[in-house]
């Protein structure tokens, strides 16, 4: 089992926690939000850290608008001067700029790929729905956008050689067939993105005026969202909300003996995995499930 | 013979660059509504066969009333749209194939075809795979679920063969603009209605999957029209987690961005040079209290009055405050009718500005912009 930590692209502190910690790789960058996107000189600080730290670095990348794209266009320019890169990204427009770098490696994001599993009452709709039962659909419901032979064929064809899926357990088998159809998968831990906004949520409830001059609260506060009559609980990061799921002993024993490269532990208030303590003992934690 | 406003609609749109008006329809009887509104061009879904007959993720179920019901509808419609100028879009477009669903998916494509539709709407990677293997010769348009918001990724799906990108729906209109500036396919937007307050492809609340349970009790509970009926616009305790437990906040539709209108900015989307304006909602009903052919009249008589003189802001802001109150006088027509036809009784309805305007419900507002405060609902209530 190798485990890489995500750390969030401002704050420092937290991806020196990361680098001095038992994990095997670090990422850093923004998944969700294009105006955390670091600076160059950022990056390029985080780079050097992690490179010092000797752990292997992976540079992660959310959906952009053009000028997202300018500001990523110089960071790959950096990057791609250091070496074989592992490039997670999450918009189309990035995996058409990533084919200009031939020591960039496309990493598919979590937003590339559709997993109707993510939906948070999927199971009881699926309960619900008798024509299911009868049909057999709800298997259908346990796939990923790539189980489909020629989507896979598609991306692996514009160079990408991992994907970045969620801990959903019923999925897990259809994770295997990913694996033997030669992608390595990265399995992120405890958050799965429910939903996704450029209108920020967080920005919008802390009064925040505008994008470009938005004091980002959002790197240490996290917020938890109730609604009585929904019977279950979301958690509002960034720009996303997320519901959380817990690695049990079980569902370690369902995951693919093959084709994982990595579990992505993500540095945030909601995991409350902020320091290298923490990142240790869920990683030991994980190591004990697994044996 | 071409009916009055089916040619108009032609002529207009390739004289004046002002941009198609694009409305959803999923009956016969809805494409003569919305076409006869001023409609340029139309899409719809059709009830897929096969396994695709029960799958469905943001529209539910593949048979659901967004869809027409048969391909003999499709037929129909097509025959209608195009006696009338009207392109038809067949909509593919979940985000998402899987081997179960491809006999549906290649049936869907090859019968839309046939049955002449002008344009393919694709949201897929495996989807245009299909396509291609059929070797069908139809315009490609790349859905909003592509997630398209730069001239990057709008390059990447050109050279896939898409001739018409339609944008996510949280641009700015200077990133639109930009788009436009840049890029060598039509863009189209979203101009009216669904609210979307989050990425669409990004999305899991689908809303139709919703427990049937709370479904019913949203109902009983959408004392008004568009609120409180989706998880994206309900109310939430927001509770900020720190290291000393949660502690309760407040209590706010904290998801709802309120993206729903767009009639202050057309004029601005029309100086961008966007192909066409998307009104939302296969879902709804097509004509009537709040219905899509209503939105799609309101949304023509603008584009008409900017085609005819390029007016000022001030006298697009005068225009745009009298259609509101035309599409109110609408609204109360189509009240008393459907009274009417009850045979009595009474409805309720909230005008356009305390709607749209007064909560700020603007697709083209600041990306931040949007007010929790619950707003005292004017509702007027309509009796015959």
């Amino acid at each position: 089992m190798r485990f890489s930590v995500q750390t969030t692209s401002s704050d420092l502190e937290m991806l020196r926690e990361a680098v001095s910690s038992n994990c095997d790789k670090v990422r850093f960058g923004s998944e969700f939000c294009e105006w955390k996107i670091p600076s160059l000189a950022e990056l390029e600080k985080a780079f050097m850290l992690v490179k010092d730290g000797g752990k292997d670095f992976t540079y992660v990348t959310p959906r952009v608008s053009d000028s997202g794209i300018g500001k990523l266009v110089r960071q790959l320019d950096f990057l791609n001067g250091k070496g074989e890169i592992g490039v997670v990204m999450n918009d189309l427009g990035v995996l058409n700029i990533l084919g200009r770098y031939p020591n960039l490696i496309p990493h598919l994001g979590r937003q590339l790929v559709h997993v109707p599993a993510r939906c948070p009452w999927l199971k009881r709709s699926i309960r619900d729905t008798l024509l299911e039962k009868v049909g057999g659909i709800d298997e259908i419901y346990s796939q990923t956008s790539l189980n489909y032979p020629p989507t896979i064929k598609f991306f692996q064809d514009q160079g990408v050689r991992g994907v970045d899926l969620d801990w959903i357990p019923r999925c897990f088998p259809y994770y295997d067939l990913l694996a033997k159809a030669g992608i390595d998968l990265s399995v992120h831990l405890h958050l799965v993105p429910v939903t996704l906004t450029r209108k920020c949520h967080t920005a919008r409830l802390l009064g925040e005026d505008a994008p470009d001059t938005c004091s980002r609260p959002c790197t240490d506060r996290a917020f938890l969202l109730k609604n009585p009559r929904l019977g279950l609980g979301f958690f509002l990061h960034e720009n996303a909300v997320f519901r959380l799921i817990e690695p049990s002993k079980r569902d370690v024993a369902k995951l693919p003996r093959n084709g994982i490269s990595e579990f992505v532990i993500t540095m945030s208030p909601i995991t409350r995995i902020l320091n290298r303590e923490r990142i240790e003992e869920l990683v030991l934690q994980l190591r004990q499930l697994a044996s | 013979m071409l009916s009055a406003i089916g040619e108009s609609n032609r002529t207009r749109s390739k004289r004046k660059r002002i941009p198609k008006i694009l409305a959803p329809v999923n009956s016969f009887e809805s494409t003569v509504k919305v076409i006869d509104a001023g409609a340029d061009e139309i899409y719809c879904g059709v009830a897929m066969t096969g396994k695709g007959k029960s799958f469905g993720l943001y529209r539910g179920p593949g048979a659901s009333p967004a869809q027409l019901p048969s391909y003999d509808e499709l037929g129909r419609v097509v025959q209608h749209a195009h006696i009338h100028g009207v392109k038809v879009v067949l909509v593919a477009n979940e985000p998402f194939m899987s081997d179960e669903l491809e006999e549906g998916m290649r049936n869907h494509i090859r019968l839309g075809a046939d049955k002449g539709v002008d344009a393919l709407m694709i949201g897929d990677m495996g989807v245009l795979s299909i396509v291609r293997d059929l070797g069908v010769n139809v315009p490609l348009y790349a859905s909003t679920y592509f997630v398209s918001m730069n001239c990057e990724a709008i390059d990447f799906l050109r050279k896939l063969g898409f001739s018409r990108v339609i944008l996510e729906r949280h641009l700015t209109l200077h990133e639109i603009s930009e788009i436009v500036k840049h890029s060598k396919v039509d863009i189209e937007v979203f101009c009216h209605y669904g609210g979307c307050s989050n990425i669409n492809a990004c999305c899991y609340f689908y809303h139709l999957r919703m427990p049937s349970k709370v479904k019913e009790e949203w109902r009983m509970m959408a004392s008004s029209v568009g609120r409180h009926t989706a998880p994206c616009t309900i109310p939430y305790d927001i509770y900020e987690i720190t290291n000393w437990g949660d502690k309760l906040l407040c209590n706010a539709p904290v998801m709802d961005a309120l993206t729903y209108c767009s009639l202050c900015h057309i004029q601005a989307l029309v100086q961008a040079g966007v192909v066409g304006l998307k009104i939302v909602g296969r879902l709804r009903q097509w004509h009537g209290y709040g219905g899509v052919a209503m939105d799609v009249r309101i949304y023509r008589k603008l584009l008409d009055r900017i085609a005819k003189d390029s007016a000022g802001p001030e006298k697009l802001r005068e225009t745009v405050s009298t259609l509101r109150k035309e599409y109110d006088q609408l609204m109360i027509e189509e009240c008393k009718r459907t009274l009417r036809a009850q045979g009595g009784g009474t409805v309720k309805y909230l005008p356009y500005y305390d709607f749209y305007c007064k909560p700020k419900r603007c697709i083209f507002s600041n990306l931040f912009n949007a007010p929790y405060k619950e707003q005292e609902l004017n509702l007027r209530e309509i009796r015959l």
